[in-house]
């Protein structure tokens, strides 16, 4: 029993531990070194973060406008071509899909920044949006390929039977069995951009202003505030979609079982 | 006729297939995938309000046959005509033909409600004519009380009993049943059995019920038929599917005789 207490207390420190470096380094000022704790722990450093021209703010809403556009965009077109996939049973295109996963993003990366540049969308937005979306479709449409079973499969055909067009079959029988999953995928995707960097940088020439990019352009000028505030609001943002994705995840597991 | 084929007729509607209309008619149909021939040249003529019985095993080509007829399956030759008309080229949405297999897949974000009013909805029919339909159909299935349920909350039973009400509202002009009770348990088979054959009664309906129990096919079948290495066998009476050795018919026939039960 104690020893489930001190596993537990340990877990929790080792998981709250980083978060509460991360605040103090993001709060304080007038640290030096070899002192443990810094002079002074307040928000001013937070207001100054949140002010000026490139802040971290308009790099927050900036990604979060990314990852909407993206998770919204290829989880709809990976839910139609996960399931075209599954009914061709093609292993071309199944391998076509897994091909940006089988090649490094490095290289994929730079065969992009070549195309884009040509395009004249290199060092834009759009481009970075084009570049993040590839890896995202790829990877719903993978996600949902696993989706169609037989169950589905006979839903639909139910709904086809009993006089429904495709509109009925997508709002009665698909949409509803997938619901759990399509928040799931939504949430995997917009992660991805809210976590990315190597994309952003390399096809973004720091024109794109993601959190991700501000993190480490504040490392490389060792401003540890705002390094910090970066990496908080980084986190922040993905220990709540993970925790949106686990509880979908949960509901999906317990519908499943009990329609088994 | 014997005490055995007496039985049967005096259980169930009778159909006089000579003045009825012809509903269902399958032409010669055939189905390979590959090399594997799974149906073989399959005729078969339905009439108005009849159950057609098809007895078979497993992998012998009767949901095979069924799904056909549903449009579910592309055939490789042969024709399938309701009332006349060819249907070979008609979506499944718009033959008017519902299937059902032994799962009753429900819709779960559906109340019982809800999933036994879906055809009639999809249909755009007037609320008042939706109400009044379901309602009726929730006292013939003795399902009054969970009309507000969700379907995760029925039994294996009620679920059963909301797919046959679904179906029937829609108001098919052939039902195809596909092993529906051989998920239940016997008194539930028992009890849904009887359902169908006053559903049947009381909705005139015209139905392909295909089963591997030889009692179940004795049951619920008007006319009787059976599928192996996809031929279909037709028997042109009732007594000649019982007393062929072959469909264990007899067999049946025998055990429960000698149990007191005439079939």
């Amino acid at each position: 029993m104690q020893n489930k207490r001190k596993r537990t207390i340990l877990i929790f420190v080792l998981v709250f531990l980083p978060y509460a470096s991360l605040l103090i380094l993001s709060s304080g000022s007038g640290w030096s070194f070899p002192r443990l704790f810094p002079d002074r722990i307040d928000f001013a450093p937070w207001r100054t973060a949140w002010s000026g021209r490139y802040t971290l703010l308009m790099a927050s809403l900036n990604t979060v406008v990314m990852s909407i556009v993206i998770s919204l965009a290829s989880t709809s077109l990976g839910l139609i071509s996960g399931r075209a996939l599954k009914r061709q049973e093609s292993m071309f295109w199944l391998f076509v899909v897994y091909l940006p996963f089988v090649l490094s993003p490095v290289i994929v990366g730079t065969v992009l920044y070549d195309i884009e540049s040509r395009l004249g969308i290199v060092s834009s937005i759009l481009g970075v949006l084009i570049a993040q979306f590839m890896f995202a479709y790829a990877f719903a449409t993978v996600f949902f390929y696993e989706l169609w079973d037989s169950r589905i499969q006979r839903l639909e055909q139910l709904v086809q039977t009993l006089g429904g067009d495709s509109r009925t079959v997508w709002r009665h029988a698909i949409l509803p069995s997938a619901s759990g999953l399509i928040a799931v995928c939504l949430i995997q995707t917009s992660i991805f951009v809210w976590l990315d960097y190597g994309l952003v940088s390399a096809l973004g020439g720091g024109n794109v202003p993601t959190v991700t990019l501000l993190l480490f352009s504040y490392l490389r000028e060792a401003s540890i505030n705002q390094a910090s505030q970066a990496a908080i609001v980084l986190l922040v943002g993905s220990v709540l979609a993970c925790l949106t994705s686990a509880f979908f995840m949960k509901r999906t597991r317990r519908r499943l079982g009990e329609q088994l | 006729m014997n005490a055995a084929s007496e039985s049967l007729v005096d259980r169930k509607q009778h159909v006089d297939t000579k003045s009825s209309n012809v509903c269902l008619e399958i032409h010669e149909l055939s189905l390979h995938f590959g090399a594997t021939q799974v149906l073989d040249n399959v005729n078969l003529r339905v009439h108005e309000g009849e159950t057609v019985a098809i007895l078979g095993e497993s992998g012998c080509g009767k949901t095979s046959l069924l799904r056909i007829v549903a449009g579910l399956l592309v055939r490789t030759s042969g024709s399938v005509r309701l009332s006349g008309k060819s249907i070979d080229s008609l979506e499944a949405s718009k033959r008017g033909i519902v299937y059902l297999d032994q799962d009753a897949l429900m819709f779960e974000h559906l109340t019982v409600y809800e999933n036994i009013a879906f055809a009639l909805r999809i249909a755009k029919r007037p609320s008042a004519e939706i109400d009044s339909k379901v309602q009726q159909m929730l006292r013939a299935v003795q399902l009054e009380d969970h009309a507000t349920k969700r379907t995760w909350q029925l039994s294996g039973g009620q679920k059963q009993r909301v797919a046959f009400a679904r179906a029937i509202l829609a108001s098919p002009r052939v039902l195809l049943l596909d092993e529906p009770f051989c998920s239940l348990d016997c008194r539930n088979r028992a009890i849904m059995q009887q359902l169908f054959l006053d559903l049947r009664q009381r909705y005139l309906i015209t139905c392909l019920f295909v089963t591997h129990d030889v009692k179940e096919a004795i049951v619920v079948g008007n006319r009787f038929a059976t599928m192996s290495g996809g031929i279909l066998k037709q028997y042109p009476t009732s007594l000649a599917f019982v007393e062929d050795e072959t469909t264990g018919a007899a067999a049946e026939r025998a055990f429960w005789a000698e149990q007191g039960q005439i079939l």
